[in-house]
């Protein structure tokens, strides 16, 4: 039961706070679960993997996948509930009488901070999966010693390059993109 | 996800109107949550009162939590594999690279101005340096978001 609670409690923290789209999510997710000792670091980008060439968005993926890991069916529905009820109650209670709320001067210069705020969060991601992807062991979180066994991983950086430049440029989807590089994965490590 | 709505809710069923819907877009951005459970959360609650969100937020959630229970149950039996690994490895390497996208497309709407630019580098070398809760740096970003755009409207005012 409690692990229930749990799930809900963390999945509708992160639901209330974060502005700006699921990717500003990840983050936030990967320290409360990595904390816990829930998921480990590889199994997390494994996980977020699956959900952004999964139909849904990527943070509701993401919760639905952890709550199933970790406490099955009703642990994916707590997770998943955690996760939409404060959007759902804000939606309601700004259309009934907040509505005014939104427009204030005050409240989007507050949303812009955490937005520009989410740009770094996502950042964050970023370097979290090139550790888990593209060098031989975690970047060191200082300046002196680590560096040296720290080896890039040449193949998985060329797949990295390429398909950021498909994606940008070209808008090629996940949806082909992941079966594609999947195989690649296969082929090459 | 956006558009289809907009297909699906304006123009064949006429639930909603074309204005309608683009205040219910605006809204969207500046709510916490997931923007297409909110947009589809709200969109219910126009036709149909609370029982219409109910109804919409149900929809949405349903088709993804079933396909990933599913794969989650199947995924866990075959990550051992050596191959199954070996395949994970091209996709991380190309979920990083879709990331890269997301963060670029993303700073462009949110970095404005030079406030922007050092709340996002503060609030990443906070979380990735000395592992500060996102929560806080996100309450924390609320606070000095609003008070240093507060006094740089006023000194242009």
């Amino acid at each position: 039961m409690i692990v229930y609670l749990q799930l809900f409690w963390i999945f509708f923290k992160i639901g209330a706070v974060t502005f700006g789209g699921g990717y500003a999510m990840i983050p936030l997710f990967q320290q409360e679960l990595m904390s816990r000792n829930w998921i480990s670091p590889d199994q997390f980008t494994d996980i977020v993997s699956v959900a952004q060439m999964t139909p849904g968005a990527i943070s509701l993926n993401t919760a639905t996948y952890v709550g199933s890991i970790q406490g099955g069916v009703v642990g994916a529905v707590s997770a998943t509930l955690g996760l939409v009820l404060p959007g759902f109650i804000l939606s309601i209670l700004i259309v009934k009488l907040l509505k005014p709320l939104g427009n204030s001067p005050h409240i989007q210069r507050s949303i812009r901070g955490i937005r520009a705020a989410a740009i770094g969060l996502i950042g964050s991601a970023v370097l979290f999966f090139i550790e888990q992807s593209m060098v031989t062991t975690p970047f060191p979180r200082s300046l002196g010693s680590g560096w040296s066994t720290i080896a890039p991983i040449w193949e998985a950086i060329l797949i990295g390059v390429i398909v950021f430049a498909l994606n940008y440029k070209k808008r090629v989807t996940p949806f082909i993109i992941i079966p594609v590089t999947f195989l690649l994965g296969v082929i090459i490590f | 996800m956006l558009p289809l709505m907009e297909e699906v809710f304006v123009r064949k069923r006429k639930y909603l109107t074309q204005k309608e819907m683009l205040d219910i877009f605006t809204m969207v951005n500046s709510m916490p949550g997931v923007i297409a459970v909110n947009s589809s959360v709200l969109i219910g609650y126009k036709v149909k009162g609370v029982r219409g969100a109910i109804a919409s937020l149900l929809g949405v959630v349903i088709v993804p939590v079933v396909v990933i229970i599913a794969l989650s149950v199947g995924i866990s039996q075959i990550r051992d594999l050596d191959w199954v690994q070996a395949g994970f490895h091209g996709i991380r390497s190309a979920v990083t690279g879709l990331m890269l996208t997301v963060l670029i497309r993303m700073a462009s709407k949110a970095i404005l101005c030079w406030i922007d630019l050092s709340i996002a580098i503060v609030s990443f070398l906070l979380i990735v340096f000395f592992q500060v809760p996102g929560l806080i740096i996100i309450l924390g970003a609320a606070v000095i978001g609003w008070a240093l755009h507060t006094l740089r409207d006023r000194g242009i005012s």
